[in-house]
């Protein structure tokens, strides 16, 4: 142990004090020699005296300076110990905060990991994701986009801060190996992307292995970490492209953009895209590693909404699948009792038809003899001609019942569609005057001839116009249009008229059979019309608006068309 | 003068049709059923033979088929209410000369008459 310097003059003071001691004793001694003579013994005595309380005093200043010495070095210590606690005291302070921030951070991550989890819906996901990229690790822009693994590229999905076109311009093949953002779904794990200068983009650095290990699936070597860094050999256009989708409206501003892939059990669904456009801030190491932590997280959720879209994709398949094939059923079934019911009915008026046509015959029979009998200018004569004409009226609606239960078989000749037209105008011009419509002919003169059978054709377009007249009655504007035309399948016979219109929920019914809103109508007329036209493998179809009018489209198809129907017919 | 036959079990059409036809001057004779029809083809000389299909004791197809049988040269015309004979003329066309859809109309069947015995 050494002494304190600063104890040595206290040594030397301590000898100093004795001599001068001493030699005061000598001086005395000759003074007292000379005048009193004292013994030897005396001096000894005072002499020993003095060396004792030389000791004493030398013993006291070693205790006093040993004392002393102690507690200095144990004050030092002191002092040594404050600054390793402060030291300490100061990396704990540290250490709390980064724990602190830590903790914030799981927190955030617990809080968006438990919003993320709370939906199924994937748009709803990855826009959870977003909120949590920009507002919680504070990134001014967040594009998300996905792997599409059949088609083979990688699209914009979701953002923040970008603009929808660009969104949806962004589209990246996976055949392209040099993109970044394809190394980043290959290799499955996070890049730091540079804009360059001849446009396109660059693996600016190689992201820190810690974060490497979050963002990788399996233990990948280092060389090959450095291999993906220096694969710059030039931009690729499509990188250009990417480069001008995802730096959009950047021009002049340096910036980085940080490639995350969003992983789920080795499999990448996704890319997670950020940059800081506004701030232009680099994309620092520590914010790549909260990033990577929170896509680890983002990654599952996605899965999980992936799989439950497949599922809930899968379920909605098999659900719709199960409601048409209910529905067919349904449209079955209800064919089924509408035919049972026709058929029925047509059972019926076989039986009607046969009994009421014997009465329905006497009576016409004898009327035409009345008829017969009557003179010319006996009043009588107009009244058996009315006997006849309501016969021929009951025998009208016997037929109509008969034809509509029963399916017509047109007898088809090749004929032109406008001559039937014609004709049928020209037996109806009387009653067509008679009503005060105005008709209008639309026919198209180059129609070509096809297989139709006449007589009924002609029943068709007989009672459509009478529905015609008789609901324009009463309307101020009269006007009767028929006009044809012709597709490349069908040709085509529009009559409308300008009545009060169908109400919407009588449209599908006006074909059923015995639905008429007209006070005498049977209900058969259009009925009949359904039947001969699909008896021409036609279609019917109406056109109504309240208050403007009704039009009502036959089409027939051609000859080629039919044709090929009959020989799907006979194929299937 | 030419013997014409109504088979016709509608008493007031059977009437009509007889006057019509007397007046024209045809020699009328009348069966309610396939019976009389029969009973009088045996009694008679008949030249025409007017038929409705559906008769109380027999089905007039029937009743066609056995005066075919017994009478082959003697022209019938069908007298019928069902439409869809005219479809069904297409089988009886060799064995019937003509026929008629209810209700009648006289001058039609007159016509259809003279046509047949011309």
């Amino acid at each position: 142990m050494k002494e304190p310097t600063y104890l040595r003059p206290l040594r030397w003071l301590t000898i100093s004090i004795f001599l001068l001691m001493l030699l005061v004793y000598r001086l005395t001694e000759n003074y007292l020699n000379r005048n009193l003579s004292t013994s030897w013994a005396t001096f000894l005595s005072v002499t020993f005296s003095l060396i004792g309380i030389a000791i004493l005093l030398l013993v006291v200043f070693k205790v006093i300076y040993g004392q002393i010495w102690k507690l200095t070095l144990s004050q030092k210590k002191l002092e040594e110990m404050a600054s390793l606690i402060n030291r300490a005291k100061d990396e704990l302070e540290e250490k709390n905060i980064v724990i602190t921030q830590k903790i914030n951070e799981l927190k955030t991550l617990d809080k968006i990991s438990k919003a993320m989890t709370s939906t199924m819906d994937l748009d709803r996901v990855l826009s959870i994701i977003l909120e949590g990229v920009s507002k919680h690790l504070n990134f001014d822009r967040a594009i998300i986009c996905m792997v599409n693994e059949k088609g083979g590229f990688i699209e914009g999905r979701q953002a923040i801060g970008v603009a929808r076109e660009h969104l949806s311009a962004l589209r990246i093949p996976l055949a392209d190996e040099q993109n970044p953002i394809v190394k980043t779904v290959r290799d499955g794990r996070p890049y730091i992307i540079a804009r360059v200068s001849e446009g396109g983009m660059r693996l600016e650095e190689p992201v820190s292995s810690q974060v490497r290990r979050l963002g990788s699936t399996s233990g990948e070597s280092e060389a090959e970490v450095t291999v993906a860094s220096h694969s710059e050999k030039g931009t690729t256009s499509s990188q250009k492209a990417t480069y001008g989708q995802i730096f959009a409206g950047l021009e002049g501003r340096a910036n980085t953009l940080a490639s995350v892939p969003l992983v789920a059990k080795e499999r990448v669904n996704g890319i997670l895209l950020v940059d800081n456009l506004h701030s232009g801030r680099p994309i620092e190491e520590e914010e790549l590693r909260s990033l990577v932590t929170f896509t680890n997280q983002a990654g599952l959720a996605i899965e999980n909404a992936r799989l439950y879209d497949t599922e809930k994709r899968f379920s909605e398949e098999l659900r719709h699948q199960v409601e048409l094939a209910e529905k067919e059923l349904r449209e079955a079934q209800a064919q089924i009792i509408h035919s049972e019911r026709l058929a029925a009915i047509g059972e019926m008026s076989v039986i009607v038809a046969h009994e009421v046509r014997n009465p329905m015959s006497s009576i016409r029979s004898c009327a035409q003899r009345v008829h017969k009998a009557v003179e010319e200018e006996d009043p009588n004569k107009k009244y058996s001609n009315y006997i006849m004409q309501e016969v021929d009226r009951l025998e009208r609606i016997v037929k109509d019942m008969l034809t509509v239960t029963r399916q017509p078989k047109p007898n088809l000749v090749e004929e032109n569609v406008n001559r039937v037209i014609e004709e049928i105008l020209l037996h109806m011009d009387d009653e067509i005057r008679k009503s005060g419509a105005v008709l209008i002919k639309e026919l198209n003169q180059n129609l070509p001839v096809i297989p139709v059978d006449p007589a009924l054709l002609e029943q068709v377009v007989l009672n459509i116009i009478q529905n015609a007249l008789f609901f324009m009655q009463g309307q101020e504007k009269k006007e009767l249009k028929i006009a044809t035309g012709q597709d490349k399948r069908f040709i085509q016979i529009m009559i409308s008229d300008t009545g009060p219109g169908i109400p919407h929920h009588n449209r599908r019914r006006v074909f059923e059979p015995f639905f008429s809103t007209k006070p005498q109508g049977t209900g058969l007329g259009l009925a009949i019309c359904q039947r001969i036209v699909v008896a021409h493998k036609g279609k019917i179809e109406l056109e109504s608006e309240i208050d403007k009018g009704t039009i009502f489209i036959v089409s027939l198809p051609m000859k080629r068309a039919r044709e090929k129907e009959e020989n799907k017919g006979l194929e299937g | 003068m030419i013997r014409v036959l109504i088979t016709e079990d509608e008493e007031v059409l059977r009437e009509v049709f007889k006057d019509e036809l007397t007046e024209e001057g045809y020699d009328v004779l009348e069966a309610r059923d396939a019976k009389g029809t029969l009973d009088c083809l045996k009694k008679e000389k008949v030249d025409l033979l007017i038929l409705d299909i559906k008769l109380p004791d027999m089905s007039g197809l029937k009743l066609l088929e056995q005066v075919r049988k017994g009478y082959p040269a003697l022209p019938i015309i069908v007298c019928t209410a069902y439409d869809t004979f005219k479809t069904d003329y297409e089988i009886w066309a060799g064995h019937i000369a003509d026929y008629i859809v209810k209700p009648v109309d006289l001058e039609v069947l007159k016509e259809k008459i003279a046509r047949i015995i011309g």
